[in-house]
């Protein structure tokens, strides 16, 4: 039933009254609020991206009333944070959480300060180490390139940042949680920073939302930046857990320098619509960066990814694997480009993805792409879309197993690829689980 | 079960004609035709992009994309490059409201419930009891109609003929060329009805899909009401050539 958003929720909108609101509320250097401002400036002059350009083709945007959308001055009442699914089981040495964009929790390792990691939330870190956050700050993502990226770099809030001074290597887990109510808005940015020869784990995830059925549903405009230095090592998880009512719109991108290394694994189990625009930009001589991902959707989600491997200098590897799997009248969109430079001899890039449906009305687009202008180079991509083994469930059947179980094992078989190359257990066991849960019997 | 929610006012829509509405957060779009309504999802099954954009003509819908064409009574995909229908969606015509009920799922085999207007546009509207009762009534006689009925005559019967496809070009046989003659005699055993014979030809003597082709012919005349036996024979003289398709199918398969 089409409903009106409910007037509470409606708090501002995204204009200018509102930008300075966000600039007053925390006293923070200049540079922050003129980065915003800008930010405003190309926002104004962007309509919704254009449904002919080839990012947003499979994109249906019709139903996204953007006026409907605001900031909430502080968290609704009633609004509460959902458990996060990628917390059990590990020890956390740092933690943020926020709800309807205002961090409600802030932690890190009183020892890992000492070493001088910075992890917190932006409002604090921007305040008091602004100089040494300021050369990364938005200088990954393109604040400018679309209506979404130019509303989030304008509006965020809530931001998380994890700084890692040169030669700290931190064995144990940080967690962001970004959590919003019903109705909610969502436009934390996330930012991290790995100095020469650090390590760090760092698993993000969101919660909450209305459901499909509801009239609020919630609004998520994210941006994540990467950096990765020179021989640093980065295990960065973004789990996409909202509830289906949920349009969430995400920017991502990473830098690898020399030697560096990134195992970045994307999970996506809820929203209604998702679009994600994820890029790797290899930089510097032997980086290396592995791209995972895990979907399950269902009811009718569709969910679309953007993803880039770009290969900027020579000799360094990339490695995708998306995995999805599909239920109901859900709809998967994967368009993967690899790009290699000129200077970028010796590239070694692989993508790959494999969607299994388990119904009928399901869809799964696939589209791989290659632009290489190097000429010594190791490029291959590959794409599978298919339906259950009648065959497998029949097998599993005749050893005792009933179809739901039949089902459940073939699914589970079906990710085992990407799981084993998720070297973090309890995200693992994390998704494996939440993936169980969500199958029903295959038709 | 989902409930039927108001979504324009039978004059918003002309006829021909169609709009696109919002049922339960999906798009639906809506079609006004000889006197009908008529509601679809608002996507083509073979791109997934939206569908009513295209051109309407008659009971069909052609995608603005690719060109694959949907029946609106019912989502059936009719050309290439869709091989799977739409869904379609229940329709009723209450007071002066039309009306759209979203569908499970897609089934392409009867057509959906769909409401005739109970005044023209144009026309004072009846008084809104009897404009319901007109409605209602005409909503339950849409059960999925398993026969076609009209006058029989050999461009009906060329019309019919027309959704036998050839599987691998994707044109109709008509189209093709492929229909040399069609006879109609009146039944000897049955008052009222025709005895039908096909005179086609295949593109060669050796075309694999002529049992198909052949099948296809029987089974679409055999549905029309006044049809008591379909005949069809194979003749290879004057053979066929391409001089016999229509501007439409060289179009279509991109010979000029």
């Amino acid at each position: 039933m089409t409903t009106a958003i409910a007037p509470e929720v409606k708090t501002g909108g995204f204009d200018r009254e509102a930008l300075e609101q966000i600039i007053a509320a925390h006293p923070l250097p200049s540079w922050v609020a003129d980065h915003r401002r800008a930010a405003l400036e190309a926002f104004s002059s962007l309509g919704l991206p254009d449904r002919r350009s080839e990012n947003w083709m499979r994109t249906d945007l019709r139903l996204f009333k953007p006026k409907a959308w605001g900031l909430r001055p502080k968290p609704a009442a009633g609004s509460t944070v959902a458990e996060g699914l990628l917390t059990a089981g590990t020890s956390l040495v740092g933690r943020i959480v926020s709800l309807d964009g205002h961090v409600v929790r802030e932690e890190l390792d009183p020892s890992l300060a000492k070493r001088g990691v910075l992890f917190g939330a932006a409002e604090t870190l921007l305040a008091e180490h602004g100089d040494a956050i300021k050369p990364h700050w938005f200088s990954v993502i393109d604040s400018k390139s679309d209506y979404f990226a130019a509303l989030h770099a304008a509006f965020h809030r809530a931001s998380a940042i994890l700084y890692v001074p040169a030669g700290v290597k931190i064995a144990d887990p940080l967690h962001v949680m970004a959590a919003i109510g019903e109705g909610g808005v969502d436009t934390s940015h996330v930012l991290v920073v790995l100095g020469e020869g650090a390590e760090a784990t760092l698993l993000t995830e969101t919660a909450g939302g209305g459901a499909a059925a509801s009239a609020a549903g919630g609004f998520h405009c994210g941006g994540t930046e990467i950096v990765v230095g020179r021989g640093a090592f980065l295990r960065m998880v973004n789990l996409q857990n909202w509830n289906t009512g949920v349009w969430h719109f995400a920017r991502q991108k990473a830098v690898v320098h020399e030697n560096g290394r990134l195992q970045w694994t994307l999970g996506a189990l809820g929203s209604r619509l998702s679009q994600v625009a994820q890029d790797v930009a290899l930089a510097g001589r032997h980086a290396d960066a592995q791209v995972n991902g895990v979907m399950f959707t269902e009811g009718r989600q569709h969910l679309v990814y953007n993803t880039l491997q770009h290969h900027e200098a020579p000799s360094c590897k990339s490695d995708l694997l998306y995995k999805g799997a599909l239920q109901d009248r859900s709809r998967l969109v994967w368009r993967g480009m690899i790009k290699v430079d000129k200077a970028a001899q010796k590239t070694d890039g692989y993508q790959r993805n494999d969607n299994l449906m388990l119904s009928n009305e399901s869809r799964a687009d696939s589209i791989p792409g290659l632009e290489i202008e190097a000429d010594d180079v190791r490029c291959t991509h590959g794409a599978t879309s298919g339906r259950v083994d009648a065959e497998q469930i029949f097998y599993a059947q005749a050893r005792g197993l009933t179809a739901d179980e039949a089902a459940r094992l073939v699914v589970a078989g079906f990710f085992q690829q990407v799981f084993d190359r998720i070297t973090i257990e309890p995200v693992r066991d994390a998704l494996a689980r939440a993936i169980g849960s969500r199958i029903r019997r295959v038709s | 079960m989902a409930d039927f929610i108001r979504v324009a006012d039978v004059t918003e829509i002309p006829d021909p004609g169609k709009t696109l509405v919002e049922v339960d957060g999906e798009m639906v779009a809506v079609f006004h035709v000889e006197g009908r309504f008529y509601a679809i999802d608002d996507v083509c099954t073979h791109d997934g992009g939206p569908l009513a954009d295209g051109e309407l003509r008659d009971h069909k819908i052609s995608c603005p994309r690719h060109g694959a064409k949907f029946d609106i009574r019912t989502g059936a995909a009719l050309t290439m490059p869709a091989v799977r229908a739409t869904r379609a969606h229940d329709v009723k015509v209450e007071g002066n409201g039309v009306w759209v009920r979203l569908r499970a799922d897609a089934t392409a085999d009867g057509p959906a419930a769909h409401a005739t207007a109970t005044a023209a546009p144009t026309a004072t509207p009846a008084s809104p009891a009897a404009a319901t009762s007109d409605a209602s009534s005409s909503h339950e006689a849409a059960a999925p109609a398993a026969t076609k009925s009209g006058p029989l005559s050999e461009d009906s019967i060329r019309e019919m003929l027309k959704d036998v496809k050839d599987p691998e070009l994707f044109v109709n046989i008509v189209d093709l060329g492929l229909v040399y003659g069609v006879t109609l005699t009146p039944a000897d055993d049955v008052p009222g009805k025709q005895k039908i014979s096909v005179d086609m030809t295949m593109t060669s003597p050796a075309c694999p899909a002529g049992p198909q082709l052949i099948g296809d012919t029987k089974r679409v005349l055999a549905a029309h009401a006044d049809v008591s036996a379909v005949e069809v024979r194979i003749v290879m003289d004057p053979p066929w050539t391409p001089d016999r398709m229509t501007e439409a199918a060289r179009d279509h398969l991109g010979i000029f």
